[in-house]
């Protein structure tokens, strides 16, 4: 069944016009980011800069525009988003084995649990975690926030590991606890090299989560010294308005990171978050 | 195998306060998970019912001891004309942006790229889902700059002799719904490139022997068979683009006036910047069940199906 010429070279040619509409936003964003003021303001567009600058990268990251140096709110965000991947990655196993490998009595409960709180959009809770947080007198801190976003990564995480786990053969942990392993020695010797694969998958999507949050980072965090990049992000946008040089500077540093993790594990991700969309 | 039979027969044999404590040692790794869910999820949805019947507020009175008023905030809300408003552009986005333009845009860009060549699939599937993992607030950013007055869309109108216009002004909600297609896009594309490619080839080329053209087939063929995965993403995506926050706030605030103020920009708004935590807490309450509606209906049109 193969198509004739005309349609196969139409088709890939669509498939290259959907690539340029998807690109062009993002190239657009790092070209304006190198571009010097004249030309991002100048009535003709210009596509690629002409006379490439890093003065927008210096402006934004030594602070002059923000106030506050783009490494304390870099430190901020980097710390957030490491300390959920490991607590939310830990959380997320221990739960998953024991919901893979044991029998007991609110098994099926907890699982219904898990799909149900998939289903709520986590946005329509920011204000009784605010309240909640208040109480907590852990509003205005970063392990608040930290222990809300471990709250939304476990239920996917959860989901998915069980899976892993599940495929791991129980004769292999018997076979250690016969040569005299305890269990925690199984299950960090064992298991937890046999499901690396799944944990990295949900790793990489809880931090890519975290990197990327706005709302809640914006409504529990007051303080600039405390504020993750994309608070920072928002406030060079709300005070300079159309200073487009550093924003995009900025937006592009933002996008980095989570551009090259997602490289980095692009097929193992991408199977993996499809097999958490499709679940049984 | 002998080996594997011993220790589960040891197990039956443990006197029963070992028993106990054994059951104790297998809920134990699930409890901080279940914990932090208590805490992040089920806790605040209880306190969400309950604060939408109190006068609730971030100052003032309300806030050190807030009263009971009763079904008082959802009164207001349905004689609020800004509600009913809020809720139709909700309901309007929801379906503009995910059930047709993410959905039908995924399948299209599946069915699109299967069969295309290998270095075309993986370049266009790159760069559509790296658009998908790009920062909210970054996507926002870039939609804003491409849109605005003195944006690259009306220099590029401009360039080919036609007018531009303040698109963020006069079409708010278009704009955001395209960005949050451009956005969300690829997600449906991954669902339905993994769907089609568990459709037997065999199925489309007797259908296409028996004479039945592209679009028969389609139709009659592929659609029923990924029956399942389409209605698992549209769930999904309505769930997410039902949430959407960040773009809107970004792109337009929610305006002009209350022009693109989908229920979590209102929601958000009473809640922070007017202070009604009670009648932000009744619309949550009224997002959550929105969704749990279009849920329904989706679970409800899977089991038709058996």
């Amino acid at each position: 069944m193969r198509a004739p010429l005309w349609r196969r070279v139409a088709l890939n040619a669509a498939g290259v016009g959907v690539f340029l509409v998807s690109a062009f936003p993002v190239f657009w964003m790092i070209s304006t980011a190198f571009k010097p003021n004249g030309e991002i303001f100048s009535s003709t567009p210009h596509p690629l800069p002409e006379h490439p600058t890093l003065r927008h990268f210096g402006s934004v990251v030594d602070g002059s525009v923000a106030g506050v140096s783009f490494w304390s709110y870099f430190a901020n965000s980097a710390a957030v988003a490491i300390a959920t991947v490991v607590i939310s990655g830990l959380l997320a196993l221990l739960a998953a084995t024991a919901v893979a490998r044991f029998r007991f009595r609110f098994r099926t409960t907890f699982l219904v649990l898990l799909l149900v709180v998939q289903m709520v959009p986590c946005e329509a809770l920011v204000i009784p975690l605010f309240i909640d947080l208040k109480r907590m007198e852990m509003l205005n801190s970063l392990v608040g926030l930290i222990a809300v976003y471990v709250g939304f990564a476990l239920p996917f995480g959860v989901w998915m590991l069980r899976g892993f786990v599940a495929a791991v053969p129980k004769e292999l942990e018997e076979a250690a606890a016969l040569d005299g392993a305890g269990p925690l020695r199984i299950f960090f010797r064992v298991l937890l090299p046999l499901v690396a694969p799944g944990l990295v998958a949900t790793s990489v999507f809880s931090f890519i989560t975290a990197w990327n949050e706005f709302l809640f980072a914006y409504t529990f965090l007051k303080d600039q010294d405390k504020a993750t990049l994309p608070i920072m992000l928002q406030f060079f946008f709300g005070r300079s308005g159309n200073d487009w040089g550093p924003i995009m500077a900025a937006s592009t540093l933002l996008t980095l990171p989570v551009i090259a993790f997602f490289l980095l594990v692009q097929r193992r991700m991408v199977s993996g978050l499809v097999a958490g969309a499709v679940k049984g | 195998m002998v080996a594997v039979g011993l220790p589960e027969r040891t197990v039956t044999r443990r006197p029963p306060a070992r028993r106990g404590r054994r059951a104790a040692g297998r809920v134990l790794p699930l409890v901080p998970a279940f914990g932090l869910l208590a805490l992040f999820f089920v806790g605040p949805i209880l306190w969400c019912v309950y604060a939408s019947f109190t006068d609730i507020s971030l100052t003032g009175a309300g806030a050190s001891s807030p009263h009971l008023v009763g079904l008082r905030n959802y009164r207001q809300m349905f004689s609020d004309p800004a509600f009913a408003k809020s809720l139709w552009l909700t309901v309007v986005f929801v379906i503009g942006s995910a059930v047709i333009g993410q959905n039908v845009g995924g399948l299209a860009l599946a069915l699109l790229m299967n069969g295309r060549h290998r270095i075309v699939r993986a370049v266009v599937g790159g760069i559509v889902v790296g658009a998908w993992v790009l920062p909210e607030l970054v996507a926002g950013f870039m939609w804003y700059a491409f849109l605005s007055d003195h944006g690259t869309f009306n220099a590029i109108l401009r360039a080919v002799g036609l007018h531009g216009g303040s698109w963020l002004y006069s079409s708010p909600l278009a704009a955001v719904t395209i960005a949050n297609v451009w956005r969300g896009t690829a997600f449906s594309m991954l669902v339905y490139s993994a769907a089609l490619s568990n459709v037997p080839d065999e199925l489309l080329e007797a259908a296409s022997v028996d004479g039945a053209s592209g679009w028969a087939r389609l139709r009659h063929v592929t659609l029923p068979l990924i029956r399942r995965a389409m209605l698992t993403n549209l769930m999904t995506i309505t769930l997410q683009t039902l949430a959407v926050f960040t773009l809107i706030f970004v792109m337009t605030g929610g305006g002009p006036g209350t022009k693109s103020q989908t229920l979590p920009i209102f929601m958000y708004q009473e809640a922070f910047k007017f202070y009604h935590l009670g009648y932000g807490a009744a619309l949550a309450i009224v997002l959550l069940a929105v969704g749990a509606v279009f849920s329904l209906v989706y679970l409800r049109a899977m089991r038709k199906e058996v």
